[in-house]
């Protein structure tokens, strides 16, 4: 049992903030070589901004954001700009099989990384940049970021409540996408390249993975006219009815939890926890699918008389032990406090952190996803690099450079 | 539809019995070219009774859902709860590289089909079971008929909506297929390292865990800052506006180019000096500016102007960040997609042709296969088990027993 299906695999990293860094970390967690590239010029912003305890930044170390992004992982300090930033870098290339970034397209030729220049380096390196709509379209050079990548990607359309007149923004959904997308583009590209020895570009416009995920609902449209909107916590399939978050017991506004049905069998069992005396569901409007989703707004509120006096941890229990979807709505607290299941399998592991005093003891980042009969399951992360913290490491111990080269040559 | 020597996986086999959980695996392992034959009951896999329907009537071959997530794929028939089922799923698993599965946990066990029996007879098979909280624990039984559950428990949800109304899942599937995505990785990298080793392994995929790890942020946030209590939303999460205008909805960004957005009002014809009052000092300097009513008002004037994608394709061209918000039935229409081609034609035999969403990305030796309709039900039935060695007669047979 190891954990390095991947270990024959060295990747020059050159992204930065969630999407390219979440890719290389499912390649860094199964024996990948990960090399950081980081310049002064263009720290990861997640290093710099976004999460600070009590304001205070962590610029070396990382907010946590960058440490379960990041933990594991080589990183050195590099300008690609410097001439003798770019000798390393081009020798990394050399014993590299893959080379990553997240660049605009125009910046992308600029610095020199597309196939045609790095293939001159290393003639089968494969190569991918994870623009934000494409290296090629009209919108190729459109600035995005994560809230503009998902309004055109279709995302932000379809999401928010039923009737709102003003349309909602989700998390950030689009990076973790795009980092599956990044990330099996990749294993797809060393596979081709075993095959026929050839490396090649792959063109990992974010938007287009996204959009992918929609396709029912883009078919949808043009098969029955259908303008799909914001439909709140309901089932646009309209497979489940009931299908919607209620408020629970309790004076704050995290009491919540989510009850679904999916045809007659769990509507019966549903019936029997929350109306046991039969007082009001076996009425007409409710006794069939159609029914009720023709009448789902009274049934939505005699769900909620009943949720209204549970605490959100016992519509779970009472749902889940008659058989039926329902659940709390968790909150943070609850995933690491009090979701026994995550505890049980064993889903967040420790961070060894420096320096300390910064972070609470035994913090905690989320685990591998995938459990592998053949990989161990890791129980402790290395904290993410302070900012070039490999690089001597990577010239002289990967690279082979003296130290009269290291002192001679300005890499930044 | 011709297969080269240019896709990713020239002779992968991979048996599919994953229902609307998980078909997006097969379907992105068809593309790259593998050999994806979905399993399923013989009335049909019961992602075939999800809905929409292709002209609005409920029909196993008119699944939407099922046709997007099933193409380049083939069907074949076959009851597991028999004897006979059992014993051609065996025979077909020792000729597979991958299996995938959605099954609660514990189900392919009692059929006699579980992993640790079917590598005894193909040590090199990956098997891949995605279920919603995996395969042990506490909850591994927990019922999850939506990935409305899964949200729910997996904490995501309860970030998003609005302060005083209901969290808000993100529906339509989307989360079920990123989901997905973490299977074909593991898959793909056990494949990969089945090259030098010869053996495969067992995978177990839980969706509340993948939807736990999209938030992380938060759980970092609840342990440093003592703030686990959060929920990001509506007009007052600052940075980003959506107006609508015209054609639809624009996402409406100002982004410190000020002076800009006042050359480009001017220009237009409109008066400017409401912005005079100090209260847009601040404008100048910070992104992360709420876009007030007037503004609001302005971007309007625009945005009816010039229409959703006009007004988009303008502002960038003046550097500004907008993006038009497009919705499922705008998509096929959008310029920037067309002139990427990424949509596909792809023509089912039942429901017709339609626009699909094609590759995820764009690679530019291998090929992909995108074009290929998701099969109708038990249509290489006969193909796969004459094959395997059955006889027409044994074929007619099993067919009668509704084996198959």
């Amino acid at each position: 049992m190891n954990r390095r299906l991947l270990e024959d695999i060295t990747i020059v990293d050159l992204t930065w903030v969630m999407a390219g860094p979440g890719a290389t970390k499912l390649f860094n967690d199964l024996g990948a070589r990960v090399i950081r590239i980081e310049s002064n010029k263009t720290l990861d912003v997640l290093r710099t901004g976004c999460q600070r305890k009590n304001n205070d930044s962590f610029y070396k170390e990382g907010g946590w954001v960058f440490q379960d992004f990041n933990h594991d992982k080589l990183d050195i300090a590099l300008n690609l700009k410097s001439p003798g930033g770019r000798e390393v870098f081009e020798e990394l290339v050399k014993i590299a099989d893959i080379v990553v970034c997240n660049y605009g397209v125009k910046a992308f030729r600029k610095l020199g990384l597309t196939f045609e220049d790095l293939s001159k380096i290393k003639e089968d390196i494969i190569v991918l940049n994870a623009s934000g709509l494409g290296d090629y379209g009209p919108y190729s050079s459109y600035i995005t970021y994560a809230p503009s990548l998902m309004s055109v990607t279709g995302l932000i359309g379809l999401y928010g409540y039923e009737g709102a007149d003003t349309p909602e923004m989700p998390t950030p959904l689009a990076d973790y996408f795009g980092s599956l997308t990044l990330a099996n583009y990749m294993l797809a590209a060393i596979e081709y390249r075993r095959r026929t020895g050839h490396g090649q570009f792959v063109d990992v416009g974010q938007g287009d993975g996204v959009t992918a995920f929609l396709g029912p609902a883009i078919i949808s449209a043009q098969a029955n006219g259908v303008k799909y909107g914001r439909i709140g916590n309901r089932d646009w399939s309209e497979t489940c009815v009931p299908h919607n978050v209620y408020r629970c017991k309790g004076d704050d506004d995290w009491q919540w939890c989510a009850i679904a049905c999916a045809g007659e069998e769990e509507w019966q069992k549903l019936r029997g926890v929350i109306d046991p005396e039969d007082e009001w569901s076996g009425a007409e409007e409710f006794a069939t699918h159609d029914a009720r989703l023709a009448n789902v707004e009274a049934l939505d509120e005699h769900i909620l008389a009943w949720t209204a006096e549970r605490t959100p941890e016992e519509v779970g229990r009472l749902c889940q032990a008659a058989g039926v979807s329902g659940a709390p709505v968790q909150t943070n607290y609850d995933l690491i406090h009090r979701d026994e299941h995550l505890r049980e399998r064993g889903f967040f592991c420790s961070l060894d952190l420096e320096p300390e005093g910064k972070y609470p003891e035994n913090f905690e980042v989320t685990n591998m996803v995938a459990r592998m009969s053949n990989v161990e399951r890791p129980v402790r992360f290395h904290h993410a690099p302070a900012w070039g913290e490999h690089t001597e490491y990577i010239l002289k111990e990967i690279l082979g450079k003296t130290q009269e080269w290291i002192d001679n040559n300005l890499i930044l | 539809m011709e297969i080269t020597m240019k896709t990713i996986y020239e002779t992968l086999r991979v048996l599919d019995l994953a229902d609307r959980n998980a078909s997006f695996v097969g379907k992105q392992l068809a593309a790259f070219g593998a050999e994806v034959l979905k399993i399923e009951k013989p009335e049909g896999d019961d992602e075939r009774r999800r809905g929409s329907f292709a002209g609005g009537t409920a029909d196993p071959e008119k699944s939407i859902p099922f046709a997007y997530n099933n193409t380049g794929k083939r069907s074949v028939t076959l009851r597991l709860e028999t004897t006979e089922g059992q014993e051609i799923f065996r025979r077909l698993a020792w000729t597979a590289d991958v299996i995938i599965e959605t099954f609660e946990p514990g189900y392919m066990k009692k059929l006699g089909l579980d992993y640790d029996m079917l590598r005894k007879e193909n040590p090199g098979l990956i098997m891949c079971s995605v279920t919603p909280f995996g395969q042990d624990g506490p909850h591994a039984h927990w019922k999850a008929s939506s990935d409305l559950i899964t949200d729910a428990m997996g904490g995501p949800m309860m970030d998003r909506g609005r302060v005083g109304q209901a969290p808000l899942h993100y529906g339509y599937d989307v989360m079920s297929a990123g989901a997905s995505m973490y299977a074909l990785f593991a898959i793909q990298a056990e494949y990969h390292s089945r090259l030098s080793t010869g053996e495969g392994a067992y995978i177990d995929i839980s969706q509340q865990e993948c939807f736990a790890t999209w938030k992380d942020q938060f759980i970092g946030e609840a342990q440093v800052n003592d703030c686990s209590l959060v929920r990001v939303g509506g007009p007052d999460y600052a940075l980003p506006f959506i107006h609508t205008c015209d054609q639809g909805l624009v996402f409406a960004s100002v982004a410190t180019k000020w002076q800009q957005l006042m050359d480009w009002f001017e220009e237009e014809g409109l008066d400017i000096s409401v912005f005079d009052d100090p209260f847009y000092e601040e404008y100048a300097r910070e992104i992360q500016t709420p876009i007030n009513s007037v503004l609001m008002s302005y971007f309007d004037k625009l945005g009816e102007k010039y229409g959703k994608i006009a007004f988009m394709e303008e502002a960038q061209r003046r550097g500004f960040p907008m993006a038009a918000v497009e919705q499922a039935h705008t998509l096929i229409d959008n310029p920037h997609l067309k002139a990427r081609k990424y949509f596909v034609e792809v023509d089912h035999p039942v429901m017709g042709a339609y626009q699909y969403p094609g590759a995820m990305a764009k690679m530019s030796e291998s090929e992909q296969i995108l074009d290929v309709p998701a099969p109708l039900l038990g249509a290489d039935t006969d193909m796969v088990l004459t094959e395997l060695g059955y006889t027409e007669e044994a074929i007619a047979a099993l067919r009668s027993e509704s084996v198959i």
